[in-house]
């Protein structure tokens, strides 16, 4: 036994070094106690009902909404990056394909959560597939969530399968290769499924006519948003990744990716950006001057004040293309300066997208006479949104301590 | 776009805001009808379950040119609902006769997909458990269900007194698919004490609404968004009509140049 | 196991699973189980029965569904020739309120630590004896509800004492009864809306608030119908677009307060149109010029033509003046009313001003109702505080709520601490309960024999019959009958056994037949007889000057129906009804126009304090721009803090901050609309 190494070390992944166990127990503390207060805001809704938040009969989507779109945007990484990877096999993307896998497990994991909170009836959640609407968007979603829940967590499992632990199993190696072997067939179930439910998501919204803000037709398909959300996951999901990789390589205080394989992520990212941005544009200007005067609305009357002010629309647009600069122009890309932003305002935008066509599209007034109404998330959902970050936290740990998250790791940290 | 079917009957309101002072007697009846629960604190009016809710309209002057009009609100019955495509679990429906839009409350599972689709609001959540305080429950009515907190509800036109008028129709041997406009009347109806809400199918031509719809002075709310409203309003004031509707600076009260689903030629 | 044994097993069991009922009953199980909800309340079935009524809290003829033996909800009575089946918010909440939390369940005792225990019926019966015995004729009697026949029960059991100290809630019918008896009228001064073609309401919201207010809402329905002319035309000054103004045709704002001013003004005006050659009323047609009118009125002289010229060109006009809650009127504003009618040539004709007959006592010893509204109760309790030796020993509420309804200035509180014994009928705990000593649990409109005599407002002699509809609930009592029983006990003979044979001596004195009138549940009406004209005499008015109002902002206080009376406090349901712009952050809402908030320097949405001479209320401001320039409305109703936590914790009681003035001459209370508004 060697002493000058942490009590736990024969747990970590072949050649790489850890901190001690006291020091990570320590730094467990601040996501166990997010964990803690989002357990008690989560118990508070269940047991007294929705009242405890701060949504209302204009605003029934809210932060929670927001966030589950989000997060599904933002962890569709998971599903593209195994796209390439398992299907048109971009060899490179094997040294970040597990962590995106991680990632998009705790969004969609995590997501999935805050729609128990949500709905006001979870143990009718089920429901979806027992009384399924076809005709509804919802349904759909809830069925590709599900099901693409499963297949990430059947990603995630050959991760713990190679934990060292195990290496002696003869059983759960010949296991873990066999996930190895079949990870094509399961990337390709999860990509088919996530464009379907990313799009949906962008159809929920897109099919709502009552809601002028939202609602996007007169294309040769409709709701066009189905092919917005998809793009805008798509592009943002990759860079999503990246930032997280970065995150963990500053919280670890070593490299884990190769800059090669961040350029990759964001070169892919980037191409995506650009189909991302020319449809978008092509939306708002659709929006501006065919759906919404039909609707005898007009672009100024979609917005007031501060929070729903035609900045964020402005900025949303302006992000985009700031994102496409820095992620398209080789020369900038390899600037990490110039790389990181580019990650950044593109996850910002898509952020900001879901914010305003969950919340904004919910306050315009949509009949004459009514008023703009404003909602503010009140601490049972943030309380909810702190759970899953805590959750997150503390599994991206355990997951980095324990399994070959990045199977560049020890080469990158040789001595 | 619609692919809800015609029906045979349109059950459907003609409601004369010339004639609605705002009592609130429609909104009282509603709720004991319906077996809403009551409410300790209902200032916030985004909390509060109204299935027929009263607006006070403005025309938007300063003294002295304001004017006030009330406009009570009941759910729509759209003949081409928001919301019923939308609900994942198929709780809210648009398909028996009489085109009213249905709600399932034991079906709902709380998604509020259906209130985010509706742009009128005549969709509410029960945020908490209903309470009825001390001997309240006594004054439940067995025509309707309560509903548990978690679950979505709205106006049904009083839907239990519609299957009540077609059994006594078939018990006295008549025909239930052919109903006079005084065996079924919603509660809000029959509560006003101005007569301000006509009730009746709005496809048979011996019932009042049939021919009010048509008049010049009927409108509907937001109908140029093709949610085709069963639920008329009559206003002999054009800035009471033109509130009805969003309307470009350009277009004609009752003439919108274009609609959602049509565009002009 | 072999690698074939296991496919065959997996396979072998899926098929079977998905072909036995198994998993799709537990299913179908699981969805039942997700809809049972064990704590929501199960709906019980039963028998509908529909019962005939009326409604105690607002006159409203109402048919009641029962299931079974319970009550379910009133429902408007469309066999009703009154109210043609119309409902008003508040007597939709009736069963609710039967109901309520807030009933009085059995007798209270207040003890010597200020709290109340329960007692049995026998020891309150036993009170109530010695209690009255003790008081040896000093006692008095105060009952919220004028319309009710048991008024002569109670009023003929205080005299049967020896006393004479009978009050009713003030109202504007007091006012009314004082100016039209001053005037030369012999009976009641009544109000033809149904028979009219043209009302010119000076401030009386008859749509809501004065009135029989479901009756003049059948007579706007009938006279309005969808797609037809009007056939009646509506004038309304009140300074606010309320229930009335939102249906008038004609809209002239004046000023609260200056009522007196504008009915000058047009007095006026159609002596000058060479209206009338009486002498006496061409003396009172110059007291203001017609631009002095407009001023402090705050109209203008075109409005007041131009209302002028339709009141000449209906046919059959009807000039009424009410205050929005019915109790602010002066008795110089009615009589320039009756003074106007009389100009018009309307006094006992169809549509006009009607001389009704005043009812004779149905018991012997009960006084007139003009002899009861000879005293007033706000007198009574300012000269109680004065001396406490005016105190009577002991005094019996019934169904009143003076602490929450009265004006600080009638200084409730402190006469009935000079009160030695309070004994209030209550069917809710109300701010008044709180104060007394005994406080029994008195049956509610639903559970007991009463009726609605002709109400305020009425144009004809009519009459509805209350009866029980189901059991007391709890231990309350009839309050008519425990008085008929005590009376009994005391040794006194009210001429009665019980309250349905006070009915049938009503019914008698109608012509009626009570068995038939109880069964139909119909609203009895005796149009009047135009033939006898009273002999009106301007006398009373030549010496009146009206005085502009004191403040130059004006508080305008209203009702929302559907929010209650200070007797029952606020119906569970009608919180829902009580808007955004009547009560917000539980603050009531002060309403006014831009350019009445710009002039006190306030904002939308900014908290403020109403002030009076009775202290500061606090408020939030809501610019709303259908209310008249200097004009702020504030909702009565609210700030309870008795009954249950449907009523209470919602802002504050206007209803204590108002001025009460007692007008010279007639010393009535007038309740003035002086304040300011300032910075919160």
């Amino acid at each position: 036994m060697d002493y000058s190494k942490p009590i736990d070390s024969a747990l970590f992944p072949r050649g790489c070094e850890r901190c001690s166990f006291s020091v990570f127990s320590l730094l467990m503390l601040i996501p166990t106690a997010l964990l803690l207060f989002g357990l008690y805001a989560a118990y508070t809704v269940l047991a007294n009902g929705l009242g405890v938040t701060g949504l209302d009969d204009k605003f029934g989507f809210g932060l929670w909404i927001t966030i589950d779109l989000a997060v599904i945007a933002l962890g569709a990484g998971a599903f593209f990056t195994g796209l390439l990877r398992y299907i048109l096999n971009i060899d490179e993307l094997k040294h970040i394909v597990s962590f995106t896998a991680v990632i998009g497990f705790l969004c969609y994991t995590g997501a999935m959560f805050i729609l128990v909170l949500d709905i006001g009836q979870p143990l009718r959640s089920w429901f979806g597939y027992w009384y399924p609407n076809v005709h509804s968007m919802l349904t759909e979603v809830i069925f590709c969530i599900t099901c693409y829940c499963t297949v990430l967590i059947i990603e995630y499992i050959p991760l713990i399968l190679e934990q060292r632990l195990f290496e002696k199993n003869r059983f759960i190696q010949h296991l873990a290769h066999n996930f190895h072997v079949y990870m094509p067939l399961f990337a390709g179930i999860g990509a088919f499924l996530s464009t379907f439910h990313q799009g949906s998501l962008g159809g929920m919204y897109g099919v709502l006519f009552g809601r002028p803000y939202l609602f996007r037709d007169g294309f040769f398909i409709w709701p066009w948003t189905f092919f917005l959300y998809l793009l805008s996951a798509v592009s943002a999901g990759p860079m999503f990744s990246v930032l997280m990789v970065s995150l963990v390589e500053k919280l670890a205080g070593k490299q884990l990716v190769s800059w090669n394989v961040k350029q990759l992520m964001g070169k892919i990212g980037g191409t995506m950006l650009i189909v991302y941005t020319i449809g978008k544009f092509l939306d708002s200007y659709a929006w501006v001057n065919d759906v919404l005067p039909r609707t005898g609305l007009t672009f100024d009357q979609m917005f007031t004040g501060m929070v729903y002010s035609s900045f964020w629309f402005y900025a949303e647009h302006i992000a985009l293309v700031i994102g496409i600069a820095c992620m398209a122009i080789p020369s900038l890309r390899r600037n990490s300066v110039f790389f990181y932003t580019g990650a950044l305002v593109t996850c910002f935008s898509i952020t900001l997208n879901r914010f305003v066509m969950t919340v904004q599209a919910l306050g315009i007034p949509v009949m004459p006479f009514e008023e703009w109404r404003w909602y503010w998330a009140n601490w049972a959902e943030w309380g909810a949104f702190a759970l899953i970050l805590g959750y997150a936290i503390i599994t991206v740990a355990v997951t980095y301590r324990y399994c070959p998250l990045f199977p560049q790791e020890a080469e990158l940290n040789k001595k | 776009m619609s692919h809800f079917k015609d029906f045979t009957i349109r059950f459907g309101m003609v409601i004369d805001l010339d004639k609605c002072t705002g009592c609130g007697a429609c909104m009282m009846s509603c709720q004991a009808e319906n077996n809403v629960a009551p409410q300790e604190d209902a200032t916030n009016k985004l909390r509060s379950m109204t299935w027929l809710n009263i607006y006070r309209l403005s025309n938007g002057k300063a003294f002295p040119e304001h004017e006030t009009v009330f406009l009570p609100r009941p759910c729509m019955q759209c003949g081409n609902p928001t919301c019923v495509t939308v609900c994942p679990v198929v709780a809210t429906e648009k398909n028996e006769e009489g085109g009213i839009v249905s709600q399932v409350t034991p079906r709902c599972i709380g998604c509020r997909y259906c209130m985010a689709s509706c742009p009128y609001h005549a969709r509410y959540f029960n945020w908490f458990d209903p309470y009825w305080p001390g001997d309240l429950k006594e004054a439940l009515s067995p025509d309707v269900s309560t509903r548990p907190r978690g679950v979505v509800e709205k106006c049904t036109f009083c839907h239990h007194r519609y299957m009540q008028a077609k059994d006594k129709a078939i018990a006295n041997g008549e025909d239930p698919f052919d109903l006079p406009e005084e065996a079924y009347q919603t509660a809000c109806t029959e509560a006003c004490p101005n007569g301000a809400i006509t009730f009746g199918d709005l496809n048979n031509e011996a019932h009042k609404v049939h021919e009010l719809k048509q008049s010049p002075y009927a409108f509907r709310l937001l109908e140029r968004l093709g949610t085709e409203p069963q639920v008329y309003y009559y206003s002999k004031r054009e800035w009471v009509r033109r509130l009805g509707d969003n309307y470009l600076e350009n277009e004609e009260t009752g003439k919108p140049l274009n609609t959602l689903f049509k565009k002009a030629h | 196991m072999q690698r074939r044994g296991f496919l065959k097993f997996a396979l072998g069991g899926t098929v079977g699973l998905v072909a036995s009922p198994a998993i799709w009953t537990t299913l179908y199980d699981l969805a039942y189980w997700t809809q049972n909800w064990g704590w929501i309340p199960r709906l019980e079935k039963g028998e509908n029965h529909f019962i005939p009524t009326v409604s105690k809290l607002d006159g409203t003829p109402i048919t009641v569904r029962l299931v079974d033996n319970r009550v379910i909800r009133p429902l408007g009575n469309k066999e009703n020739t009154y109210s043609k089946g119309g409902l008003t918010p508040l007597a939709a909440s009736e069963a609710q309120l039967m109901y309520s939390e807030s009933r009085i369940k059995r007798p209270l005792l207040k003890g010597p630590d200020g709290g109340y225990t329960f007692i049995s019926w026998e020891k309150a019966e036993q009170i109530l004896k010695e209690r009255t015995e003790q008081a040896n004729g000093s006692l008095a009697f105060l009952n919220a509800d004028s319309t009710s026949s048991l008024n002569d029960i109670f009023s003929a059991f205080l005299a049967k004492n020896g006393s004479n100290q009978y009050y009713l809630m003030p109202s504007e019918e007091q006012t009314a009864i004082y100016a039209w008896l001053a005037m030369g009228g012999t009976g009641r001064i009544g109000y033809d809306l149904k028979n009219s073609d043209f009302i010119l309401s000076v401030g009386a919201n008859f749509m809501d608030s004065w009135g029989t207010v479901v009756h003049n809402r059948a007579i706007f329905n009938e006279t309005h119908q969808i797609e037809e002319e009007a056939s009646l035309k509506i004038a309304y000054t009140g300074a606010m677009q309320d229930s009335t103004q939102v249906i008038s045709d004609l809209w002239i704002p004046i000023k609260p307060s200056t009522e007196e001013i504008f009915l000058h003004g047009i007095l006026g005006e159609l002596i000058r149109r060479g209206i009338t050659s009486d002498v006496t009323l061409l003396g009172l047609g110059n007291q203001y010029t017609l631009d002095d009118v407009a001023k402090y009125c705050g109209t203008d002289t075109q409005k007041i033509k131009t209302l002028v010229d339709e009141l000449l060109k209906a046919s059959r006009p009807l000039v009424l003046t009410g205050a929005t809650l019915g109790q602010t009127s002066s008795t110089t504003s009615i009589m320039l009313t009756i003074a106007i009618n009389y100009a018009l040539g309307r006094i006992n004709q169809d549509g006009s001003i009607i001389n009704l007959p005043m009812q004779d006592p149905l018991l012997p010893q009960a006084q007139h109702l003009a002899e009861i509204y000879s005293r007033n109760f706000v007198s009574f309790c300012q000269n109680i505080t004065a001396d406490d030796h005016n105190a009577p020993k002991l005094l019996f509420i019934n169904e009143a709520n003076p602490v929450y309804a009265l004006s600080k200035d009638a200084q409730v509180e402190q006469a009935l601490k000079n009160i030695d014994y309070k004994i209030m009928f209550a069917t809710h705990w109300s701010e008044t309960c709180a104060v007394c000593d005994l406080v029994l649990p008195a049956a509610c409109g639903l559970e007991r024999f009463d009726d609605v005599y002709t109400p305020y407002g009425s144009g004809s002699i009519n009459w509805t019959i209350a009866k029980p509809i189901t059991n007391p609930l709890f231990e309350a009592r009839p309050v008519g009958e425990l008085f008929i029983a005590l009376a009994e006990e005391l040794g006194i003979n009210l001429g009665i056994k019980d309250v349905p044979n006070l009915l049938q001596k009503r019914a008698a004195s109608l012509g009626i037949d009570f068995k038939k009138q109880l069964e139909s549940g119909d609203t009895f009406v005796k149009e009047h007889d135009n033939i006898t004209i009273p002999m009106i005499s301007f006398m009373p008015l030549l010496n009146k000057r009206s005085t502009p109002p004191r403040t130059d902002i004006a508080l305008l206080t209203y009702i929302n129906s559907a929010a209650g009376n200070p007797s029952v406090g606020i119906p569970p349901y009608a919180n829902r009804a009580i808007t955004a712009y009547q009560l917000q952050d539980g603050l009531a809402i002060a309403q006014m126009n831009k350019t009445t908030a710009d002039k006190l320097n306030l904002k939308n949405q900014e908290k403020a304090f109403i002030e009076t001479r009775n202290g500061k209320m606090p408020v939030q401001v809501k610019v709303f721009e259908g209310i008249m320039n200097d004009v702020v409305a504030v909702m009565a109703g609210l700030g309870h803090t008795e009954f249950d936590r449907f009523s209470t914790n919602k802002g504050n009681n206007i209803l204590q901050f108002t001025e009460i003035e007692m007008e010279a001459g007639s010393d009535l209370p007038i309740w003035t609309h002086a304040c300011n508004v300032v910075k919160g």
